[in-house]
């Protein structure tokens, strides 16, 4: 374990000495992300919202909701309830 | 760059879609080696992102992963993928194509498909597969059912955490990655490199692409698709279930204004195909087609037409003039009816899908001196009798690169591509 990460860290190194350190607006906009996803998943740890009602709680816009919903249930984070009409409502996928 | 590597082949297919992928099938079952250069991660082409197929509503990824699964099984198929090609020139003896294969970042003779990088990978990122609609891992398998299963890393937007080499079980990330050249030379040569949509902001009085609800025909088919990314078709605004969705139709076609005057030949058929789905998924939704007219000619579409008609899909003929959004993003279309005596009237929508023409995929076929149509397509000097010849010896051409045609016609004349390149391979005098 001790030599992979070693390998990992030399690598990462040379990485870093051919291309420069990482864009500081890439980082910037992972963090954001990340600190967005973590407002979706907060708002539903009170249980199943609909994507509006996720917006409203965390002022987020709508449509980027959505696209982080998109990618919590991908990445099996959350489920989806299904519905007919309206919005879909979402839940933590609870872990066993 | 790595080292160089030198292949030979008796027939080299640029592009795996559909057409690629038969041309390769028919020739390798024939005796003859294929290599089949694919500049994606994953081989299948457009038609492995649809969601069915006209007018058998046939799962298109039930009929496309048997032939990716067969091509790349074949034990006289190679295939190359994410691999550029450079150039294609003409030599006494065939054909030598220069080959850029791009690093996946990823040790593909080690690789298990686990994706067990692609979950540790804290990177979110916008889905090409899914049109920009998904959401995706700066290190991940490009769809369920690629092929090959391999990951490839985003280098642009990786941050360099490491989380993804740590959790691989077979040390397979190689951060230092380079690109390498490949040499081919063939005997022959398929060009089937597909075709592209009329860009989404061709048309400036449809909202220049600015419009969140207003969607173009391809990512209307990634959501209704089985694994689409929302799991259901949403309105991408505020994932609302749309009530009402509309079509507007010749959306990039027939349109002298945007360069492309001439018929797209699939538009109508995919919007009611698409619109029979959406009819079968959201029952209580209303759906709309606003066409000039409809072109439905053959292989049972006049039927899967009127079929759509019984089904309560709301034909309107009727000339979109301008597309644009209300405050909640609802849809505003005003329309001039084709009817005597009827005025201009504005129509609100919750979604909108543009029936987008088909464009050809490149301006120019790697540095072939190939003959073009005034569109761009590969032009065939004889049309009518052997669509697949191209004018050059040895080289043909299958699918959407001579121009806009149906699957099935693709397949049609992949196989027609592809007996022309045997016909060739055993007449004439290459070594």
């Amino acid at each position: 374990m001790e030599d992979k990460n070693k390998k990992i860290s030399e690598q990462l190194k040379a990485l870093n000495e051919k291309k420069g350190p990482v864009n500081k607006s890439l980082l910037e906009y992972h963090r954001e992300n990340t600190s967005k996803q973590k407002k979706v998943l907060d708002a539903l740890k009170e249980g199943e919202k609909t994507i509006p009602e996720i917006a409203s709680l965390t002022g987020l816009d709508a449509r980027e909701v959505l696209v982080k919903i998109a990618g919590l249930v991908k990445y099996g984070k959350l489920e989806i309830i299904p519905a007919k009409t309206g919005y879909l409502k979402y839940k933590i996928v609870e872990k066993k | 760059m790595n080292g160089k590597t030198e292949h030979n082949c008796d027939t080299l297919i640029v592009g795996s879609g559909i057409a690629g992928m038969q041309a390769a099938l028919d020739i390798g079952d024939a005796g003859f080696n294929v290599i089949m250069v694919e500049k994606s991660p994953s081989i299948g082409g457009k038609m492995i992102s649809l969601s069915k197929v006209f007018p058998t509503l046939d799962c298109a990824s039930c009929i496309t992963t048997p032939k990716m699964a067969a091509s790349s099984h074949h034990p006289r198929v190679q295939m190359m993928t994410y691999t550029e090609v450079k150039n294609i020139s003409k030599k006494a003896d065939g054909f030598e194509a220069l080959l850029i294969k791009k690093p996946r970042f990823v040790i593909e003779s080690e690789c298990i498909s686990c994706r067990k990088c692609e979950e540790a990978c804290p990177v979110y990122l916008e889905d090409e597969f899914e049109y920009g609609l998904g959401v995706k891992k700066a290190i991940s398998i490009p769809f369920t059912n690629a092929i090959p299963q391999f990951p490839v890393l985003d280098e642009e937007k990786c941050i360099r955490c490491g989380a993804c080499a740590r959790v691989c079980p077979k040390d397979c990330i190689d951060y230092l990655q380079k690109p390498e050249e490949i040499t081919v030379k063939a005997k022959s040569v398929i060009i089937a490199t597909g075709y592209e949509i009329t860009p989404m902001d061709a048309k400036k009085e449809y909202g220049e692409n600015k419009l969140i609800n207003v969607i173009s025909s391809l990512q209307a088919e990634r959501l209704l698709a089985p694994h689409g990314p929302y799991g259901k078709v949403l309105r991408p605004s505020d994932g609302k279930i749309p009530d009402s969705i509309a079509y507007v139709q010749c959306a990039g076609s027939r349109d002298e204004s945007i360069g492309v005057p001439y018929c797209s030949r699939v538009c109508c058929m995919y919007a009611i195909k698409q619109a029979m789905l959406l009819s079968g998924s959201l029952p209580l939704s209303e759906i709309t087609i606003y066409y000039m007219d409809i072109r439905a000619f053959g292989k049972g579409y006049e039927q899967f037409y009127n079929q759509a008609r019984a089904m309560g899909i709301n034909f309107v003929k009727a000339k979109v003039a301008k597309i644009s959004e209300d405050s909640q993003h609802n849809v505003i279309l005003r329309i001039d009816r084709q009817e005597e005596g009827s005025k201009p009237q504005e129509v609100k929508h919750d979604l909108v899908v543009l029936s987008q023409g088909l464009i050809p995929s490149r301006k120019e076929f790697f540095g072939l001196d190939v003959k073009l149509n005034e569109y761009g397509f590969i032009d065939s000097p004889a049309k009518t009798f052997s669509p697949a010849l191209t004018g050059i010896d040895g080289l043909f051409v299958a699918g959407v690169a001579s121009g806009p045609k149906d699957i099935p016609d693709t397949i049609m004349e992949a196989g027609s591509a592809a007996m022309e390149a045997l016909n060739y391979l055993k007449t004439a005098k290459i070594s």
